[in-house]
């Protein structure tokens, strides 16, 4: 099998990206070829750090004068018309779900969203994904190449690229970002339209509110959970701090998040963040399946939760049947003390 | 401005007990027995959509709501409160095939059904619905209409001209782009999006209203509605197991209780961290 990657070289997150990649690739398709990955980028500064870290030693970059699916559909069209590529691999962010479905209406194939493992047969790709909410895992067959899909977040461990320092680098560029461009308001003059404008023609105006710092939920040792039995925000705010207090980092669940109890940034599972931490402690969290996702890899979990019939009991570690503050105050108190005698090396 | 605003009703599958993931014949799953409820993202929508509604209307412009679920007789109910609610149009496209895992079916029915009423200028749909977890049917029904499509907006706003004012996040920010219709708009995690209710009064007066029903052999062909996830097809379901040990520290009090957790369980693992 041919397969290419790719990959978003306009955000910051590239490299977690092509980390990610990487390292489905090295799980699931040794026994493909690697075609090429494929870069959108948007400022040539970058260049050298995209073509080093990308996951394949054939690199196409393209450069625009910004993400834009539109555009980017169109430039990949385009260029992937009379390819035989049949796997295109895209990674488990917001860009590769949005891509990979659209890409592969336009050259006839098939995609799924969020695959967490796949296998080859002769006429088809055999897919897996969490379905029913993360609570059944499903199996399907593509069979339309090419095949695009992108990938469940977190499922696979990222794997570094490797510096290989013998190995000559093939790289090929494309410039399509020449146009009459702004970084805030597009303009468009003229009759003679080009195809980055023509793509985008529905935008009048735009802007680009970068996120503020990540909240390193993501990548925490030890995190401390609000779920929505905490009901209100001032309890929020309140375990914010007592997670300082633990040395924990604050995650929350989706209806704290979406009641904006907390900055969606601190969303926690499949929606949110997967985190992976050595400690986690969930204080009001009932564990639903799409929640316990992002929480899944951690290696102790704690649950606390008033009802001892809450799933999230039985999918913990270790568990307190009873009111996250009381439990939670407690403990703040315990370290304090131990802290106070020199007792941890917190 | 003309808006439809598409959505989906699902089972609450957080009520489901772990005895009751059954896989029967074709890979169904009777969550019957559950309560049902507007796909999170399509509450969202929904919500959504009457927020624009609103501000436009002070802004002096008019809109004209339809909402559009395919499903069976039994979402009837939905539809009246957003009538209620002050949707101008209720439509259901009756279907009684397994459509669970085909958003390439659901999409082309949405794309036919706008192509023949002609009338919206912008499509509102959630991003991901159960069971499938599909994640692609507004990227697909763009794709059908060949329109622009916006995914993880999180706010809609009116703009001069009959300009839209979409905010949706981007992988390292937001983005806030003026747009000029026809597009779709694929609703993300929306803060503080949940759908209103309606009163008493506006449920008397307006929820009774006449639901469209339409048969989805008009907009689909019966080919596809007897094979309808051609080159993307289930062949295995099994339940995900989340069990640990699940160990439940005993103690009279929650100081007992959390001393117990912290002597023999954490005080030796947070030395290590
Ligand atoms: C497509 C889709 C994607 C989703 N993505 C996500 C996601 O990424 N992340 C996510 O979190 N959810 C997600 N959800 C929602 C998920 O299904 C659940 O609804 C959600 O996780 C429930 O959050 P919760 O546990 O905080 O709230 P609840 O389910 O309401 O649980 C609250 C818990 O608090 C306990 N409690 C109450 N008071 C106290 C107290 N004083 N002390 C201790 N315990 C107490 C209760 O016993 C209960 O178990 C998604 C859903 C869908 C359909
Ligand atoms: N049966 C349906 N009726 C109406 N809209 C639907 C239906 N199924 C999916 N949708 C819309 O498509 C979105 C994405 O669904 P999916 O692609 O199945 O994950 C949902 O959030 C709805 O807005």
């Amino acid at each position: 099998m041919k397969h290419t990657i790719v990959l978003n070289g306009c955000s910051e997150t590239f490299l977690s990206q092509a980390e990610e990649v990487n390292g489905f690739a090295a799980a699931y398709l040794k026994d493909s070829r690697a075609d090429k990955t494929i870069i959108f980028h948007c400022t040539d500064r970058h260049k050298p750090f995209l073509i080093a870290n990308s996951p394949t030693p054939s690199t196409q970059l393209i450069r625009l004068p910004r993400y834009q699916p539109e555009i980017i559909l169109r430039t990949l069209e385009q260029l992937e018309a009379s390819s035989n590529t049949e796997l295109y691999l895209f990674p488990g962010d917001f860009a590769g779900s949005e891509l990979s479905p659209r890409l592969a209406y336009r050259l006839g194939g098939s995609s799924l969203i969020a695959v967490n493992k796949i296998s080859r047969t002769e006429n088809a790709l055999t897919c897996h994904k969490a379905v029913y909410s993360n609570y059944m895992q499903a199996e399907f067959k593509l069979s339309e190449r090419p095949y695009c899909i992108s990938l469940a977040k977190g499922s696979t461990d990222p794997l570094p690229i490797a510096v290989e320092n013998d190995v000559e680098k093939d790289v090929s560029e494309i410039d399509i970002a020449n146009q009459e461009w702004s970084n805030t308001v597009l303009s468009f003059k003229g009759d003679q339209k080009s195809e980055p404008e023509k793509a985008c023609a529905h935008i009048v105006d735009y802007e680009f509110v970068k996120k503020e710092a990540a909240s390193g939920l993501e990548n925490a040792n030890y995190i401390l959970v609000a779920g929505r039995g905490v009901k209100m925000k001032e309890k929020v705010d309140k375990l914010h701090t007592i997670a300082g207090q633990l040395g924990a980092e604050l995650g929350v669940s989706r209806p704290v998040a979406m009641s904006a109890w907390a900055p969606l940034n601190k969303l926690i599972g499949v929606s949110g963040i997967m985190a992976k931490p050595q400690i986690c402690i969930t204080a009001a969290v009932s564990g639903a399946a799409a929640f316990y996702t992002g929480i899944e890899k951690s290696k102790l979990i704690i649950a606390i939760n008033t009802d001892r019939g809450a799933p999230i009991i039985r999918a913990s570690d270790l568990a307190i049947v009873d009111d996250y503050e009381k439990v939670l105050d407690e403990l703040v108190q315990i370290i304090t003390e131990a802290q106070c005698k020199g007792d941890t090396s917190l | 401005m003309n808006i439809l605003t598409c959505f989906k009703i699902v089972s609450d599958l957080d009520l489901m007990s772990e005895s009751d993931w059954v896989v029967e014949d074709h890979f169904r799953i009777n969550t019957s027995f559950v309560k049902n409820m507007i796909n999170p993202y399509d509450e969202s929508a929904l919500e959504i959509t009457l927020l624009y509604k609103e501000q436009a209307e002070k802004l002096g412009s008019a809109v004209n709501l339809s909402a559009l679920t395919i499903g069976s007789k039994q979402l009837d109910a939905y539809l009246k409160t957003l009538y209620a609610l002050r949707f101008d149009k209720a439509v259901r496209i009756e279907n009684q095939h397994d459509l669970r895992f085909s958003p390439d079916a659901i999409s082309t029915v949405i794309a036919n059904y706008v192509k023949v009423i002609k009338k919206p200028e912008v499509i509102i749909l959630g991003r991901q619905s159960g069971v499938g977890d599909n994640a692609k049917t507004p990227l697909l029904v763009a794709e059908h209409l060949g329109w622009p499509c916006i995914s993880q907006a999180v706010k809609i706003e009116p703009a001069s001209e009959g300009l839209l004012k979409v905010s949706s996040m981007a992988d390292d920010g937001l983005v806030i782009e003026t747009i000029r219709p026809p597009c779709v708009l694929s609703i993300g995690n929306a803060p503080n999006s949940y759908l209103r209710i309606p009163t008493l009064k506006d449920k008397v007066n307006y929820g009774k209203k006449e639901i469209e029903v339409l048969e989805i052999e008009n907009y689909l062909n019966q080919a596809v509605l007897e094979q309808p996830s051609e080159g993307h097809n289930i062949t295995g379901l099994k339940p995900i197991n989340h069990k640990r040990q699940g160990v439940v520290i005993e103690g009279s009090t929650p100081a007992e209780k959390a001393q117990n957790l912290y002597h023999n369980y954490l005080q030796e693992r947070l030395k290590q961290l």
